[in-house]
């Protein structure tokens, strides 16, 4: 499926510099990238290349230092907190490598939580919990708490919370990165159906199986993008440049 | 083990929040607490300070018509029981006097006591100086180490030396050890001199009820062989004398009663704050100590799979909780020795055995102990569950980015919300007492305190012999002090409120007594012209007491409306007559000529009926006998204190050996009558707020740690759109949660408890609603405040770093 449409994501010159014991790190250094609707990106390089703080960035966590970030046509660099939270909650879904359920809370209250944040009616959340947790196939184990799933179960109940709020973009920072290849490819070809039906997606990957699910690579090296490619290049490349055999020993971008 | 001392103490360092609550923690808990203690001990548990003070009583007789503690007795009695009583190694008695010290400067009025001659054996202590007088012996005084040095410039030749006493000579015979007080009591006599018992119960005072009795028991197998004795001795007395000792019984009360018996309560109280202040400084630092352990558990389960022994685990715990405990022992022992001395400087003078209040060490010793033992309980918790099952599930939670902690929380909330709940106990208890003690302040005591200055004065019988002169002093000095310009009225009484009272029984016409032991008792108050008006007392009907009531005018008397009431109910009871005692011979019929309102010196107590005599028509027989100390109520109309150097002159003018004392507004003797409550009030205030301040510590800690441990979820929360003010309320929540719970507990307690409190609270129910509503009240709004800042630190945190957090 190609890209088509209008950017959902916009981002021009986008910098990222973190200020730790008098050393500056820039996570980010110009950092251009569209995102049009109905896309799926993924995002790959080396670690600490910046991939993460690139994903937190549009997923308003963090504010970028420099550039602009235009999200769905507004601008979203200079909005307040509440605003912030709005979006996070209405615009985007979040996807995580270590899950992040809360244990304290039953699979049907975690995938309910963004709908609660919204105040929305608790007939019209149960529906929809019901029918995300459908759409992973976890809706039989509702009742049951993070603790008591298997770890790719809980990146599918993840992934309903996620989309539960039917969010503009699905953001997913190595959503297979603590899953076995058997789970890993399950939640893959979850992220792909979703796509196939229409979502946009951005999607931090180191595995190259993995990456050719997307329509585009987009390659970070040392904050800046240095590679964006069309589906099925990427997983080639990446064995060929070597980062692949990098991964996980290199800390880059620190001045 | 010097490693794990370092890497403790780094571990605290780490995180001072844990570290400070709880030594904050012990050094209150263990330091306001020792320091309480200590106070309870010295007053109410540690022997008196005389020789085998068990077994020391004082004897009262006891009629139909008197309290639970008696009244004193009269010599005649005392003579018989002394010669017939068994199970008594010894009786004496004393009467309390006072004596003006003159030809040392300024006459001085010393507090005074005229003993019998066996008292200072049968307490038992030695004097410091000099030897004691014996029965028989005259013109001889024993001082006070402190009347030593203040007044004799602690002359070492003192004894032998002579002194003018009420104008006479005495000799100094001995000087008592210093800190010595007998009898002990907020005033005690500075000088004791003889006490004439043969001379007394052969004379006109031989049925007054003047003299307290103390004796040593004999030791005896069975206690209830004094009491048997006792019993028949009464009865021998009631047949001897029939008309005097009608319905008289006699009771042995152990000193130690007698002495502490009106602070018990309040201590007694003050030992159960004690205790709740101490459980909860024990849960605060349990808590505190199983919410670090939890958060520990991935520590311990590394150190468990790097091979650390569960052993070497328990030893570094241990070390933990040693240098917190040590920490906080430094602050406590710091806390509880300043605690001591500020109380003993603040307390009023009339709490007993204040001079004898140290700190006890055993009391420290204690405290500290029962920390260390918690702190080492709680403290290894963590190393002992850390089972070998149970490694693998903190790890795994790690890898698997869980953010719970379901297993840890319930025995903390259970701690915390017990601390809540004895804190809401306290702080109602605490409102119960001020509320009562506002309520007894605000009382309308039935004069107008405003401007009048009291003043004492006690004409010797060495100089003033017969009532007569006693009687023409008085009115000359009441005469002159009213012509002193800025003084607005003037009059005396001999028996005064919050002073000295006269009861007595009295007899109605028209209600006369079936027998002798039913008459009523009333106190009886002679007063000069000018009283009423000079006290601010109201005439509610007929007039009052004028220069013309005097001896040769018709004996009259006025009632206060509660006598008026009681004697004459439902008719005017001016026109009507009285007479005192109960009947049979003497005392002439007085004519009621009026009525004023009722003084209500201590609401609290029962009040007597009263009956204002005018002085002058005093029997003069009776007047060197009981109205040889006259107490002026000056009423002013600037400064009253201001008068006090033109009263003094006016009283020299007429006798220059004259002295004043108890120069007092009436306001402060109506203030210092509440001194004692007042003080115990702030004390269980002082429990009150350290509770308050405990719980608070620890629901703060506990709301931290949870905050901390939900460091992650909360950064998950705010990744999937909760706004600040969400977070916050999901803090608060739990907070309120505890509050709510805690509050509830704590009412449910008070409702229990309060019930105990009821003998001390004046016009209040133990269980009224608006101190247990505003009592949880504080304890929800503390809650909310220690919730809050926790909350408002979990609302700032940085959603990216809240999400990498550990
Ligand atoms: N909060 C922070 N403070 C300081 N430096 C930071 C912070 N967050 C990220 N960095 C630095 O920014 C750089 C990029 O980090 P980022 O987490 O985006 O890398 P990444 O590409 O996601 O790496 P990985 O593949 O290992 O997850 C790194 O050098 C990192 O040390
Ligand atoms: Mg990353």
């Amino acid at each position: 499926m190609s890209a088509n449409g209008t950017p959902v994501i916009r981002l021009e010159g986008v910098t990222k510099v973190f200020f730790t014991d008098e050393v500056e790190t820039h996570a980010l250094a110009g950092v251009h990238l569209d995102i049009r609707n109905g896309e799926f990106v993924s995002i790959a390089g080396p670690s600490g290349c910046g991939k993460s703080t690139l994903l937190s960035i549009l997923g308003l966590l963090d504010s970028p230092s420099g550039g602009s970030y235009i999200l769905n046509g507004k601008p979203a660099q200079n909005l307040n907190l509440a605003e912030r939270a709005r979006i996070r909650n209405r615009e985007i879904g979040f996807i995580f490598q270590s899950f992040n359920l809360i244990g304290d809370l039953s699979v049907f209250e975690n995938v309910e939580l963004p709908l609660t944040y919204r105040g929305m009616g608790a007939a019209e959340r149960k529906k929809r919990v019901q029918e995300a947790l459908e759409r992973v196939g976890m809706a039989h184990r509702m009742r049951h708490f993070p603790s008591q799933l298997s770890g790719g179960q809980q990146q599918r109940v993840a992934v309903a919370r996620a989309i539960v709020g039917q969010p503009l973009i699905l953001l997913a920072d190595e959503p297979t990165g603590n899953l076995d290849s058997v789970n890993g490819e399950a939640v893959m070809s979850l992220l792909q159906e979703l796509h196939r039906n229409g979502a946009t997606i951005c999607m931090v990957t180191h595995d190259p199986r993995f990456a050719r699910h997307a329509d585009r690579t987009i390659r970070l090296f040392d904050g800046h993008v240095v590679e964006e490619e069309e589906a099925g290049r990427a997983e080639r490349d990446l064995v060929e440049s070597g980062f692949v055999a990098e991964h996980g020993d290199r800390q880059r971008g620190t001045v | 083990m010097i490693q794990d001392l370092r890497q403790a103490i780094r571990g605290l360092v780490r995180s001072p929040g844990f570290a400070s609550a709880a030594v904050a923690t012990l050094a209150l808990g263990i330091g306001a607490n020792t320091a309480i203690f200590s106070i309870v001990r010295s007053v109410l548990l540690r022997p008196l300070p005389f020789a085998d003070p068990g077994a020391l009583v004082m004897l009262r007789e006891t009629h139909p018509r008197t309290g639970p503690v008696g009244i004193n007795l009269t010599p005649a009695n005392f003579e018989s029981v002394r010669a017939a009583a068994r199970s008594f190694e010894s009786l004496e008695c004393w009467d309390l006097a006072s004596l003006n010290l003159t030809g040392r400067g300024e006459p001085v009025r010393l507090r005074a006591a005229r003993v019998s001659g066996g008292l200072f054996g049968l307490l038992g202590v030695p004097p410091a100086r000099g030897r004691f007088f014996r029965d028989g012996d005259a013109g001889v005084a024993v001082i006070t180490h402190g009347l030593w040095s203040r007044v004799f410039d602690a002359d070492p030749g003192i004894v032998g030396r002579s002194i003018t006493l009420d104008a006479k000579p005495y000799t100094v015979a001995a000087v008592m050890p210093r800190g010595f007080r007998f009898p002990i009591q907020p005033d005690s006599p500075e000088i004791w001199v003889p006490l004439n018992v043969t001379a007394l119960s052969s004379g006109e005072m031989r049925d007054a009820r003047v003299l307290k009795v103390i004796g040593r028991l004999r030791p005896a197998p069975g206690s209830g062989e004094a009491r048997a004795e006792l019993a028949g001795l009464a009865a021998r007395l009631r047949e001897a004398r029939p008309d005097d000792n009608a319905g008289l019984g006699l009771l042995a009360i152990p000193l130690r009663e007698r002495v502490v018996g009106d602070a018990r309560p309040a201590l007694l109280l003050l030992l159960g704050g004690v205790g709740a202040v101490m459980l909860i400084a024990c849960a605060n630092v349990a808590s505190l100590l199983l919410a670090r352990g939890v958060g520990r558990r991935r520590e311990m389960a590394t150190r468990t799979a790097l091979g650390a022994s569960r052993p070497r685990l328990i030893r570094q715990l241990v070390t933990e909780s040693l240098a917190l405990w040590m920490l906080g022992g430094v602050f406590a022992s710091v806390i509880a020795v300043w605690g001591v001395r500020v109380f003993v400087s603040i307390a009023p003078p009339d709490i007993p055995r204040l001079e004898e209040i140290r700190l006890g060490a055993g009391v420290l010793g204690i405290s500290l102990l029962s920390s260390l033992v918690t702190g080492l309980l709680f403290g290894v918790i963590p190393a002992i569950q850390m089972s070998r099952s149970r490694i693998q599930g903190p790890l795994q939670d790690s890898a698997r980015g869980g953010t719970s902690d379901r297993t840890g929380g319930r025995l903390r909330s259970w701690l915390v919300v017990s601390e809540m709940a004895l804190a809401c106990l306290l702080v109602v208890g605490t409102g119960l007492l001020t509320r009562s003690f506002l309520r007894l302040r605000a009382s309308d005591p039935g004069f107008d305190a405003a401007g009048v200055l009291t003043l004492e004065v006690a004409l010797p019988d060495s100089r003033y012999a017969t009532g007569e002169s006693i009687q023409a002093f008085f009115a000359d000095a009441r005469e002159r002090i009213s012509a002193i310009p800025g003084v607005r009225a003037v009059g005396g009484s001999t028996h005064f409120p919050y002073r000295n009272r006269w009861r007595n029984p009295v007899t109605a016409e028209g209600r006369e007594p079936a027998s002798a032991a039913q008459a009523p008792l009333a106190t009886i108050s002679p007063v000069t012209p000018g009283y009423f008006e000079a006290m601010g007392i109201p005439l509610r009907g007929g007039r009052l007491f004028t220069s013309r009531d005097d001896a040769g005018t018709l004996p009259a008397a006025l009632l206060d409306e509660t006598a008026a009431r009681q004697f004459f109910p439902g008719q005017n009871a001016v026109g009507k007559r009285v007479r005192l005692g109960s009947g049979g011979s003497d005392p002439a019929w007085m004519t009621v000529v009026g009525v004023v309102g009722t003084i209500r010196e201590n609401p609290e107590a029962r009040s007597f009926p009263e009956i204002y005599l005018p002085f002058r028509q005093l029997a003069p027989r009776l007047v060197p006998v009981l109205g040889r100390t006259m107490f002026f109520a000056v009423r002013s109309g600037g400064d009253p204190l201001g008068l006090t150097g033109s009263i003094r002159g006016t009283i020299r003018s007429i006798d220059p050996q004259q002295p004043i004392a108890a120069v007092a507004l009436l306001e402060d003797l109506r203030a210092d009558s509440r001194a004692e409550r007042r003080f115990s009030i702030s004390l269980i205030s002082v429990f009150g707020l350290s509770a308050i301040l405990l719980a608070a510590i620890g629901l703060y800690g506990l709301v931290s740690y949870s905050v901390a441990q939900r460091t992650r979820e909360i950064g998950i929360r705010s990744a999937l759109g909760a706004l600040r003010a969400d977070i916050v309320r999901l803090v608060l929540r739990q907070g309120l949660l505890l509050g709510l719970a805690g509050a509830a507990a704590g009412i449910l307690a008070s409702y229990l408890v309060t019930r105990f409190l009821s003998r001390l609270l004046f016009e209040i129910s133990p269980t009224d609603p608006i101190t247990f509503a505003g009592g949880s009240g504080i304890v929800l709004s503390i809650a909310l405040l220690a919730t809050y800042l926790p909350a408002r630190r979990a609302a700032r945190l940085d959603p990216m770093s809240a999400l990498r957090h550990e």
